[in-house]
């Protein structure tokens, strides 16, 4: 047994894939820990003592049965990311803004084209060279789409159905978002000027650090059916777009967290970590912030929207054929740092609860009313990116993760090493060289940043798939590999 | 890339970014600590447009008007493109700054700058006297 193991004494194990932190681990702690995790993945948790993490969420008011981490967490602020956590509004139950995170509605989408991966791989410096030409991203990018005053507005509150409105994308794109890519409960009168000024200007950037677009190949089917409902088939060319709600989430967390940190006192909150800070859901400061979180998320789906849109442009321009001819279709869409409320089975009874999943993706099962007719008998599609030199995952919701993680599940591979490990073990510039020499071209607007994003910091994902796969929260349904990469 | 220098340091946090910082006073730390913020995204001097402006912050107390101190220079990074490396204190107290703070623009079009910094958090915050002036620790989002 490896120190590291033993540092993990105080762990009660379930079965293979499920590790306890009982409620005697911390005081404070209102229900146990539930981490999702094999041996492989174990110690990488006291590294950074993410498990403190787990147990501080443990005691957020009205939290219910687990305070409960995905198998790609790792160390965050507040909440672990690969965090996932259910309050119940009618037990007092809170709402943290450190719960859902900075980028409001991160996220990701997969489109699925037509197309042979060869061909991708073929033209791939091409392709490559077309999206970058049209997807702003890095610091400081901003957008040609410009918003002000009521249109804006409008953005907050229709999301995704205000760009599709707007002429970016198609009304069926619709369907396959999570939410149809629209809370109807955002409020703009909840975000602020400051708010907005930073993130209109962003509406339809990549932004920088891990947010991405990659064309991928479909490299193996583990679910014939579901890959199938997915449209999903073995050597097809796919593109993923992971970004979120740039500056106006950014704004909007931090904005709410000087509301909250107020409100902690006024409510007689206690808190092991003040970026926690929460207020009751049902309280004015509670129900505003859910507003204002909305109104990002919304902010969010117009963006991966409008970036998706230009894609299929920089597509049509390199094979010289319309976006539909060549299939691309939009196989789903997932947010990650959200918070929703939803009905659940607790106790043998329906409750409605609010689901804080930061870093987690929602993975609802088979028959789930929330699901496309299309996906209904098959479950939610569950977009998984890992890193930009092994594989990403296609995964689908199931009824274990309704019954253990309010149909949740993993949201990548998770974070292995700081950035700054990370840029002396790899600079950017050679990690182009090494990819390219494997056939996975990268376009950079910050070599340093590609740096801090090398394969080698992140936890293998297909390990992360494994465990989620094999405890039954989400099952396996195909694997993608890379063929270009476009970083902010 | 700035990894350390003679006021601040790298931490190991796997995510984001654990950052340290040491002066002689609380306003050198302050200042020292925005400076070494915006370095981080942005390092080397800006060249553009001249701008000041007046920041005017008030906090539930010392470390939280860090918190505040810091995502103010990094708003205006983000939203003006100018990095705001000089600072004159006006009013310093234990929960309200006054500050004119001027500096440069941008131009992130032609010039290497890191991962964006979405916001300093107060998760795991501590700002203390030590033998030889202040020390912070932030961790920011990134």
């Amino acid at each position: 047994m490896s120190d590291e193991q033993r540092n993990l004494g105080f762990l009660e194990r379930i079965d293979d894939w499920r590790w306890r932190i009982p409620q005697s681990f911390a005081p404070g702690m209102r229900v146990p820990g539930l981490i999702y995790a094999d041996s492989s993945l174990l110690p990488h948790l006291t590294r950074d003592k993410t498990y403190v993490q787990v147990a501080n969420v443990a005691a957020l008011p009205g939290i219910v049965r687990y305070s409960l981490a995905m198998p790609d967490i790792h160390w965050g602020y507040g909440f672990p990311i690969g965090g996932v956590a259910a309050t119940d509004p009618a037990r007092g139950g809170v709402i943290s803004p450190g719960g859902i995170g900075y980028d409001i509605n991160c996220g990701v989408r997969l489109l699925r084209t037509g197309i042979d991966a060869s061909d991708c791989r073929r033209l791939r410096d091409e392709l490559l060279a077309e999206l970058f030409n049209r997807v702003p991203c890095g610091v400081g990018s901003k957008s040609r789409v410009r918003v002000k005053g009521k249109e804006a507005a409008r953005v907050l509150t229709r999301g995704s159905r205000w760009a599709v409105a707007e002429g970016y994308g198609r009304p069926e794109d619709l369907s396959v978002t999570e939410e149809e890519g629209c809370l109807e409960e955002a409020d703009p009168a909840a975000v602020s000027d400051r708010a907005l000024q930073r993130g209109a200007p962003q509406l339809g950037t990549l932004g920088s650090g891990n947010h991405f677009l990659e064309v991928q190949e479909v490299d193996e089917i583990y679910d014939g059916s579901a890959a199938a409902a997915f449209g999903i088939s073995p050597g097809m060319a796919a593109v993923m777009i992971h970004c979120g709600s740039r500056g106006l989430g950014h704004q909007v967390c931090d904005d709410y967290l000087k509301v909250m940190g107020k409100a902690v006192n006024r409510y007689g909150i206690e808190l092991p970590d003040r970026q926690l800070a929460c207020a009751p859901i049902e309280s004015p400061e509670g129900k505003r912030y859910f507003a204002a979180m909305a109104c990002s998320a919304n902010f969010a789906w117009a963006n991966r929207q409008i970036i998706m849109h230009w894609v299929r442009e920089a597509f049509e321009a390199v094979f010289r054929r319309g976006a539909e001819q060549l299939g691309l279709d939009l196989v789903y869409d997932v947010a990650h740092n959200i918070a929703k409320f939803e009905e659940h089975e607790i106790e043998g009874s329906r409750r409605r609860v609010c689901v804080h999943r930061k870093g987690a993706t929602r993975a609802f099962a088979a028959g789930h009313p929330a699901l496309p007719g299309r996906y209904r008998s098959v479950g939610q599609p569950v977009i998984v990116p890992g890193d930009m030199g092994r594989f990403s995952f296609v995964l689908a919701g199931t009824e274990g993760a309704m019954r253990e993680t309010w149909g949740s599940t993993c949201h990548g591979a998770g974070r292995l090493m700081s950035r700054h490990a990370a840029l002396k073990l790899t600079r950017g510039r050679d990690l182009v060289d090494r990819l390219g020499a494997r056939g996975i071209s990268v376009m950079a607007k910050s070599l340093r940043t590609l740096g801090e994003e090398a394969p080698d910091a992140y936890k293998d994902v297909s390990r992360v798939v494994e465990v989620v796969h094999g405890a039954g929260i989400s099952r396996k349904v195909a694997r993608l590999k890379p063929i270009c990469v476009m970083k902010g | 890339m700035p990894t350390s220098g003679g006021d601040f340091s790298v931490g190991p946090h796997s995510a984001d970014l654990e950052l340290t910082f040491r002066s002689g006073t609380l306003k050198e730390l302050f200042a020292a600590a925005a400076r070494s913020t915006l370095d981080y995204v942005v390092p080397g001097p800006a060249r553009g447009r001249r701008a000041t402006r007046v920041v005017d912050l008030e906090a539930a107390g010392r470390e939280e008007l860090l918190v505040a101190w810091l995502n103010e220079v990094l708003y205006y990074l983000e939203v003006e493109g100018v990095k705001y490396d000089r600072y004159r204190f006006r009013l310093f107290g234990r929960r309200r700054l006054k500050a004119e703070i001027s500096g440069a623009g941008l131009d992130f079009a032609r010039r290497a700058v890191g991962p964006a910094i979405k916001a300093a958090t107060y998760h795991d915050l501590r700002l203390v006297r030590t033998a030889a002036g202040w020390e912070a620790k932030v961790v920011f989002d990134l």
